[in-house]
């Protein structure tokens, strides 16, 4: 049976690893290891090789659910993790300065796998800063000539990542 | 010998930019260019030297004051100083310099976005840099046949190094910091405990990464010149005194 | 269910986001049948009473300095409890007006609606503002469909096993606002599934899917 995974990518400290941790059947495990960069202000951990949660299926198959390390140097990772993937869950920190070269950053090296699979949006503490908009992911989206289903969205919050993996999936009925 | 000896960019508190500057004293071409990296931005890697091993007595290597360093207006600072050739190397091959120039310059602060991430929180004295590198000096010497050795953040920045190949530092540390951290985990996944080595055994050769500390880890490559008992003895102790001297 | 365009095109930077911020909070009401649009038709056009050109809006609301007793209008600074009041009643009276029977030539104003019975494809330009789809995970379910693809409204029925005129329902919700193109494709059996893709064939997917949904709970 070959194995399935969704990818959760997006930057550091966007939700990654709570998403998962939210609906995998185990904790999650995880890679964590203390920040020493300018990271350690928004956090004191960060994600450098995976995060790893599970969910089993009735028949038995199982899905894994794969976290990346947010930073761009850990791209050597982003490439092994995506094998096998199904699709990408892109969550997004609104807080960041620019949350939309983030979304640009994700979204281009992520593009061939992207090109394959499928890919959803979530943007995360929108209730902390508001702005960019929804909208306004939209308009850059639509600049860029994609489009892809985005929601606000708690990581915290099982019906949240569980909204974002349900769309995840009605894109892949289509794709 | 040619040996490329990297300072630390916490010491600096953030990485070099002027690379290429740098690359200009060096005599051998550095595999500095990201493989498959993208545009990553942390591919920068701190001020790399060229030179001999430094005269572990020369004990003012570079005249930088590592608090005026952090200051964002610090102007970039360079002190030339002749080191000699000191350590043994096990490659002839290897061998290639004796008296060459140490230059080091400091990279003035980057504040832009892209390279937030790179302003390292650690931050340790110069005293604390010099007796360390002592210690890489000290392994690579007692280890005939190693050729790297990196002190890099376990969020995988590098602090201090010493090679004797081209090799892409960052990468390394980078890299390492996730087999390290994957290692750890699968400890914990197997019921077992303190994670001491993760190690690659290859064909001609080994990668043995460990723990210094919380936020430190040590990355030792060797060639099958050093038999991997006494690979991971010296690492180990290696390990132990950079614990003592970084704490 | 029909949505009410809002159009805030005159306003300054702040005040935009300030009604879009209202917007949001108001859209946590499902009832709540109010969007923000980029372009005209408005339903209601939200202006500084300095504007003074021609605009094309159902209803014209003004914003002014100080109180007024003149209808449509709000002082500033704007209150969401105010702006919130006004819709409501705004909502009320559009649809009491579109009740009354409609003049002969605005007729081909209905024609434009799409019927459940339409052939046409229908493809999305640009995910929908919140607003307009809510959680309502079957208008997301079909708006992320036609994202994908062009499809008719048959197939959109048969994948997520809704009524055909709920489909053609939320085709409309999206039209209105928009976002919706129609494509004549010639019509061709429904295929899903990229070549080369995870699944062998689409029973497979769509098993898997069925699969993952279930445990779930979706």
């Amino acid at each position: 049976m070959k194995q399935i995974k969704f990818i959760f990518t997006g930057p550091p400290g966007a939700g990654k690893t709570t998403a998962i941790a939210t609906i995998s059947e185990f904790p999650p495990v995880s890679t964590d290891v203390f920040s020493t960069d300018s990271l350690s202000k928004l956090k004191d951990t960060t994600t450098v090789a995976m995060d790893f949660g599970q969910i089993t299926l009735e028949n038995g198959q199982k899905i894994g659910l794969y976290g990346t390390p947010g930073q761009r140097r850990f791209k050597f990772m982003w490439d092994i993790l995506i094998q096998g993937g199904l699709g990408l869950i892109v969550l997004i920190d609104n807080r960041r300065p620019e949350p939309f070269k983030d979304l640009a950053m994700y979204l281009d090296n992520f593009s061939e796998f992207i090109e394959k699979t499928d890919a959803v949006i979530g943007i995360t503490c929108i209730d902390i800063k508001d702005t960019p908009t929804l909208d306004d992911y939209q308009d850059f989206l639509k600049e860029r000539g994609q489009i892809y289903p985005s929601f606000a969205i708690d990581a915290r919050n099982k019906d949240d990542v569980l909204f974002l993996l349900n769309t995840l999936l009605t894109c892949l009925e289509t794709s | 010998m040619k040996i490329k000896k990297g300072k630390l960019a916490a010491f600096f508190g953030f990485k070099s930019q002027n690379q290429e500057e740098s690359t200009e004293q060096k005599s051998l071409p550095v595999t500095d260019k990201p493989i498959d990296f993208g545009e990553d931005i942390h591919t920068e890697q701190p001020a790399v030297i060229d030179s001999a091993i430094a005269d572990s007595k020369a004990t003012e290597p570079v005249a930088i004051n590592s608090e005026n360093l952090l200051e964002p207006s610090t102007e970039i600072e360079e002190k030339t100083v002749e080191v000699e050739e000191k350590a043994t190397v096990a490659d002839p091959l290897e061998v290639e310099a004796t008296n060459t120039e140490f230059k080091m310059a400091t990279p003035e602060p980057t504040m832009d976005y892209e390279h937030e991430e790179e302003h390292l929180i650690v931050n340790y004295s110069k005293e604390q840099l010099a007796v360390s590198e002592e210690k890489l000096e000290e392994f690579m010497r007692v280890c005939p046949g190693a050729y790297g050795v990196l002190i890099s953040t376990v969020d995988g920045h590098e602090l201090l190094y010493l090679v004797k190949r081209d090799i892409p530092v960052h990468k390394i540390s980078t890299m390492n910091s996730s087999l390290l951290a994957l290692g750890e985990s699968i400890a914990r996944e197997s019921s077992q405990k303190l994670c001491q080595f993760v190690i690659l055994e290859n064909s001609d050769g080994r990668v043995v990464s460990l723990r210094i500390n919380d936020i430190l880890m040590l990355t030792c490559i060797s060639s099958k010149d050093t038999n991997l008992g006494m690979l991971l003895s010296v690492g180990r102790n290696t390990a132990g005194d950079l614990m003592k001297i970084l704490s | 269910m029909t949505i009410l365009r809002f159009g805030i095109p005159h306003l300054s930077d702040p005040e935009v986001r300030l009604v879009k911020a209202f917007f949001r909070l108001y859209s946590q009401d499902p009832t709540f049948r109010w969007t923000i649009v980029e372009g005209p038709p408005y339903d209601v056009l939200l202006v500084d009473e300095s504007v003074s050109e021609d605009v094309v809006a159902g209803t014209v609301l003004t914003l002014t300095p100080v109180k007024s007793e003149l209808p449509n209008t709000l002082e500033r600074p704007l209150r969401s409890d105010h702006l919130e009041a006004w819709l409501k009643k705004a909502e009320y009276d559009l649809r009491n007006a579109r009740l009354q029977p409609q003049p002969p030539e605005e007729q081909p104003i209905d024609e434009q609606r799409i019927d459940p019975t339409s052939s046409s494809h229908f493809k999305l330009r640009r995910w929908p503002p919140p607003a307009l789809l809510g959680s309502n995970p079957v208008r997301v379910r079909m708006a992320t469909l036609i994202s994908r693809r062009a499809l008719r409204l048959d197939e959109m029925a048969a994948i997520t096993e809704q009524p055909l005129a709920e489909c053609a329902a939320v085709v409309n919700l999206l039209r209105g606002a928009g976002l919706i193109e129609i494509q004549d494709l010639p019509d061709k059996p429904m295929t899903m599934g990229r070549a080369g893709g995870r699944f062998a064939d689409q029973s497979v997917k769509q098993s898997f899917v069925s699969g993952v949904r279930n445990k779930l709970g979706l």
